[in-house]
């Protein structure tokens, strides 16, 4: 199982702050993972 | 009456002075080990123009770039940006860029700081992001990144749609971020 993913939501409106655990449609329409900086080593 | 900033204790706070204030916080928020912070209802009719400033880091060992997408309603849009930033070794004698990043589903700011230490700061001003026109970017960043390297980072973009966006999306290309980010309005009366 992979580890859960955590997405932090802020309303400027009501000055609420979330942290909570995405949903399988929030880690989907995630950005495919870029490849790390060059020249650095990779992982 | 004052001319500010000039302000002294017990003077009467002025609309005619209080109207020159150049930005005013509109709101902050600290996230950690997070895939990204989404800020929502942050820009309005208020404003015109936003400066941004966002300090963080990732829990990659490997080098992160950091980007930015605009939102309506919480959802990031991801189409319609053309973006770029540069960033150069602050220990080199060079005068040539180490390297670039360029996107088109986001704006791009630049390299984080990286395993939860060196901290990568930026300010980046937004213009227009509420009106229904195209909206433009400009970034600063500096802070420790992977490989120990000193960067600073210059980055620009564009986003081309119409849409009125009121919110806006902090990520980095893969892993978690920590850190702060404060959203300000330039004054506009």
């Amino acid at each position: 199982m992979s580890d859960p993913i955590y997405g932090t939501f802020h309303d400027a409106r009501t000055g609420e702050t979330v942290t909570r655990e995405l949903t399988p449609e929030e880690i989907a329409a995630l950005p495919e993972p870029g490849e790390p900086l060059t020249p650095f080593i990779p992982e | 009456m004052p001319t500010p900033p000039d302000f002294t204790a017990g003077t009467a706070l002025a609309a005619a002075s209080l109207n020159k204030i150049g930005l005013w916080e509109i709101t902050s928020a600290s996230f950690t080990a997070a895939a990204f912070v989404q800020v929502n209802n942050c820009f309005s009719s208020s404003y015109d123009n936003y400066r941004v400033t966002v300090n963080l880091y990732s829990d990659s060992t490997a080098g992160r770039y950091c980007h930015a997408q605009l939102s309506i309603g919480g959802t990031p849009t991801t189409t319609g940006y053309y973006s770029k930033s540069l960033w150069y070794d602050l220990t080199s004698a060079s005068s040539a860029m180490v390297d670039y990043d360029i996107q088109t589903t986001k704006f791009c700011l630049g390299p984080i700081g990286y395993a939860n230490t060196g901290e990568g700061s930026y300010s980046f001003d937004l213009f227009y992001p509420q009106a229904t026109r195209n909206t433009k970017m400009n970034a600063n960043g500096t802070g420790l990144m992977a490989g120990a390297y000193y960067v600073s980072t210059v980055s620009g973009g564009l986003q081309t749609g119409t849409s009125s966006f009121d919110g806006i999306r902090i990520l980095p290309t893969a892993s978690n971020i920590t850190g702060l980010i404060t959203i300000y309005g330039y004054g506009k009366v």
